[in-house]
């Protein structure tokens, strides 16, 4: 060995490294590009040939709104000019939850063909599934413009609040998605069962139906984190501020995640590429 | 001579999962029952695909890594260029490495040819700058022309890898991994990948190649390692270990 003295561009050793985990977060958000192309060219690959393009789950997503909140608003005696707005933003913020609780699961697992053949960061997998999802969510934002203007909603400087809506949303999905994405790479019956719980979880949180009905039994929705996320971003969308239980409750699962999953990415890492 | 790849007592373990191992419900039940309900049906299995491995690489040396299927050819070279990381010991790198294996591995058929370049370049750890300044010259080596501007759909195979190849080879690495892909190229592309892989192998300051192609391997190699199940038989001059072990390729 004559060149000890020289850095090596590339190490690693069997075991657990903090080092390594934390270099693995770092070099994804410096290599920004990477995961911003792979995202796009999901979404053009997704939608080739077809010339609405993303925007066909805009447009569903609108029939959808449409057909609900006639028989729903009379189902849940709610005033049609009420409810269409609630609707609206509810199944908006809510669609941008489920898919990145469902492609959470399959993160690593579809990536398996890049993992094994080239060395990247893993996390810039999660970037790729978020920024995919946050690019359908502002294809479907047209829908949230339309509601608006037609029911005369204008949120004015309660707008500033989507930015600690958003950045709660962002730590606790990139959190959230590596630690399911491991889990799942190495448990594969966790991802049907995390596909069903977040059907079970539509049901219990106020997506389309006002918590108001629950009457008394608040704590209901309080306990749900869903809930409290949902609100984030959609309370400030109405012209309100949401409750400031939400940011407590979603900046603690923000900060308790963040450290068990780094815990668990620090430990199992380099058994990715291992198991999917 | 100084010494660019480093590994000391690398040991790669493969979990072979079989049957129930990668179900949570069953681990679920092991832990609640003491394995008494399904027991012997979990097993995961771990194979050594490399034991204790400790080698240094040289300026200088061209390794061609011979050795039956599953010796671990495949193994070490995923370990040099960092796709699998140790189970237990040792690796470190000084240098730029190329790791020439699935090229046309995340390129997009709806995508055109230059949007290609871009994204297998930062695939390959360039920034966009680093790509757009070797974007003429890929252009040129792949000698697509026109088409370029049209989706990768609409090339042949062999197109497809010419165009991997010259982004892969655009720029000039220390380190070369070749893995065996380059036994299943046609002979007219075989013999332009050839010079320039020649042309590459000399300006680099190691390469490792794994390949069953024995001419190929002396016209590219100086040194050889003979592997079996995991471990490092024999490292030397290639015309000894060939001469030493092709006995056991017959």
């Amino acid at each position: 060995m004559s060149d000890v003295s020289l850095r090596p561009i590339y190490e690693a050793s069997g075991g657990p490294s903090t080092g390594a985990a934390a270099r693995d977060i770092r070099e994804t958000f410096t290599r920004w590009p990477l995961w911003m192309m792979m995202s796009w060219q999901d979404i053009k690959q997704r939608y080739r040939g077809s010339v609405l393009g993303p925007f066909w789950l805009t447009l569903s997503m609108g029939v959808m709104i449409v057909a609900m909140g006639f028989v729903y608003s009379h189902l849940l005696k709610t005033a049609a000019d009420d409810y269409f707005p609630f609707l609206t933003l509810g199944l908006l913020q809510w669609s941008l939850l489920a898919t990145l609780m469902q492609e959470a699961c399959v993160t690593f697992i579809n990536s398996a063909p890049y993992i094994k053949q080239i060395r990247m960061p893993y996390t810039t997998h999660v970037m790729r599934t978020i920024s995919r999802n946050l690019i359908i969510y502002a294809h479907n934002f047209v829908i949230y413009i339309i509601v608006a203007v037609i029911f005369g909603i204008w949120p004015g400087i309660y707008l500033w609040l989507l930015l600690p809506g958003f950045a709660l949303l962002f730590v606790n999905a990139f959190w959230i998605i590596t630690f399911l994405g491991m889990i799942c790479a190495r448990f594969r019956d966790i991802v049907p069962i995390i596909n069903s719980l977040v059907q079970v979880v539509f049901f219990v949180t106020p997506v389309i139906w006002s918590p108001a009905l629950l009457q008394g039994h608040g704590w209901l929705v309080e306990i749900n984190p869903f809930y409290h996320m949902l609100e984030l971003i959609r309370q400030p969308l109405f012209g309100h501020a949401p409750e400031s239980l939400s940011y407590i409750y979603m900046s603690a699962t923000a900060v308790a995640g963040s450290i068990g999953t780094f815990l668990m990415f620090r430990r199992f890492r380099a058994r990715i590429a291992y198991w999917v | 001579m100084s010494t660019l790849a480093s590994l000391k007592d690398v040991t790669v373990h493969f979990p072979i999962y079989i049957m129930g191992s990668r179900s949570i419900k069953r681990h679920m039940l092991d832990i609640t029952t003491g394995g008494m309900i399904s027991q012997g049906k979990n097993k995961v299995v771990v194979i050594e695909a490399l034991s204790h491995l400790t080698l240094d690489l040289q300026e200088g040396d061209r390794v061609g890594v011979i050795g039956h299927n599953g010796a671990g050819k495949t193994t070490l070279l995923r370990i040099l260029s960092g796709v699998y990381e140790p189970s237990f010991g040792h690796i470190s790198i000084y240098g730029r490495t190329a790791a020439l294996f699935d090229l046309a591995m995340g390129m997009e058929a709806e995508a055109t040819g230059d949007e290609n370049i871009i994204l297998r370049g930062l695939f390959n750890g360039m920034t966009l700058d680093e790509i757009k300044s070797y974007a003429p010259s890929i252009a040129e080596f792949s000698g697509l022309g026109d088409y370029l501007q049209m989706p990768l759909r609409t090339y042949s195979s062999g197109m497809t890898l010419r165009l991997a190849f010259a982004i892969a080879t655009c720029r000039q690495p220390e380190i070369i991994l070749l893995d065996e892909w380059i036994s299943t190229l046609d002979e007219e592309f075989l013999g332009k990948v050839k010079s320039k892989l020649k042309e590459m192998a000399e300006k680099s300051k190691v390469l490792v190649m794994a390949s069953h192609q024995m001419d190929l391997l002396t016209s590219l190699c100086n040194k050889a390692m003979f592997m079996q199940h995991g471990k490092l038989v024999a490292f030397g001059p290639i015309n000894d270990i060939l001469k030493e072990y092709m006995p056991h390729k017959a």
